[in-house]
């Protein structure tokens, strides 16, 4: 372990702040549920990226009341809140900026898949105070081995 | 030997009444054990009072309301919410069951109480060390053993030999039976309690497992699997309806017949 991870580990030991845990996860959990469930549209996820950006701001000011070393339960909640902030941040964005549908990115203004400008991953960082930047790195279009061929990608139909 | 004091932290002190929540209507008080290993204080008894108009319909319900709303400190385990995992066993009203799916209307009594198991160290609040209770599901070998050589694809089994493992498979290890148990509680040490034994005639009477013999043998003493004395708290706190007593009665059996 670093110093880095001990100084996190601490960090969230001692805060006391004017956010309980419980409260920002529930803030979190109702903007994702509500502005990036499966099927969106440019503005619901406008209002997610907003959403999440101010429980993000909220997250300097988290509240840990138990400050135990053994079996504290509020310590780690906190912990995994601060890393399904970041996730959630990186996600809504994400999704907030690829223009198309593509799997289980249904939306609902822009209804079909779009080959030519978004045949590309999506790579996203956050940043500490909750700022993403977003990067591309292109899809392989080859296997591995010569024994299977590449498969194209193809319209999901029922 | 007669112990003449009581084990430590056996009494448990008046702890803090929590303040009623603000514009609640319907209020129900909950009396739950707090402990902590690192303050060096006894345990105590809590006092919350829950909205229940603002809680979900089971206990564990509850004990997320308080943890969320009042009293972020309560530690317990919790996993699957709906009867899966085991990992939410405690006392509620005097009774082993799992948190999860007993509701808060299904306990009369005015204040609720909930306990960790009965009879096992407490780590911490609602959590209980279940080191000897894993141990001992261990030393059951609950998994196949045999002999002869793997076939290629699995082990097959008519229906009917199927059959004969519901009832002891459903097993969730939430050690809910093993805790009621007053044998368990005084010979812990020796007896392998409900929950163990349930496991061990649930491989004893699998017809693809080859060490029938062994497993039998690893049970011969008096205390291992002869400390059940039918008392049958296992069969009446199951939160799955299993009925371990049942499963130890069948191991006698065996235990005889192989004599005779």
């Amino acid at each position: 372990m670093t110093d880095k991870h001990l100084a996190r580990l601490d960090k969230m030991r001692n805060a006391t702040g004017d956010q309980p845990v419980a409260r920002l996860r529930l803030e979190m959990q109702k903007t994702m549920q509500t502005n990036c469930a499966v099927f969106r549209t440019g503005e619901v996820l406008k209002e997610g990226v907003d959403g999440i950006a101010d429980v993000y701001s909220k997250l300097g000011g988290i509240d840990v009341k138990d400050r135990g070393m053994v079996w504290n339960t509020d310590l780690i909640e906190a912990l995994e809140f601060d890393n399904l902030i970041g996730q959630a941040a990186v996600t809504v964005n994400s999704a907030a900026n690829r223009e198309e549908s593509r799997g289980a990115h249904a939306r609902e203004d822009y209804a079909d898949r779009n080959d030519e400008t978004w045949m590309k991953h999506t790579l996203a960082w956050v940043d500490e105070g909750g700022k993403v930047t977003i990067d591309y790195r292109p899809v392989h279009d080859y296997t591995m081995s010569n024994d299977i061929a590449y498969i194209e990608p193809k319209a999901r139909v029922y | 030997m007669v112990e003449l004091t009581l084990p430590k932290n056996s009494k448990v002190g008046k702890g803090k009444e929590w303040p009623k929540p603000e514009g609640a209507k319907t209020l129900r008080r909950f009396k739950i054990y707090r402990y902590s290993p690192e303050t060096g204080e006894k345990p105590r008894w809590d006092m919350y009072w829950v909205d229940m108009d603002r809680c979900g319909p089971m206990v564990l319900d509850v004990l997320l309301w308080i943890k969320n709303t009042v009293d972020p400190t309560l530690a317990f385990r919790r996993s699957c919410r709906e009867g899966v995992c085991g990992s939410c066993s405690m006392n509620i009203g005097g009774h082993n069951t799992i948190a999860c799916t007993r509701g808060w209307d299904e306990v009369a009594s005015d204040v609720i109480t909930i306990a960790p198991l009965p009879h096992l160290p407490v780590v911490k609040d609602l959590i209980p060390d279940l080191t000897t209770f894993y141990a001992q599901h261990a030393y059951v070998k609950p998994y196949l053993e045999t002999d002869t050589p793997e076939p290629e694809k699995e082990w097959k089994q008519t229906e009917e030999d199927r059959q004969k493992l519901d009832g002891l498979y459903e097993c969730i290890l939430c050690a809910c039976c093993t805790t009621s148990c007053p044998s368990y509680w005084w010979n812990g040490d020796k007896y392998l309690g409900p929950a163990a034994l349930l496991q061990a005639y649930r491989w004893l009477i699998d017809t693809r497992d080859e060490s029938t013999g062994d497993r039998l043998d690893d049970l011969e003493d008096p205390f291992k699997l002869y400390r059940c004395h039918t008392i049958m708290n296992c069969a009446q706190v199951c939160p799955k309806g299993l009925n371990p007593a049942k499963a130890i009665a069948k191991i006698k059996h065996m235990m005889v017949e192989r004599v005779a």
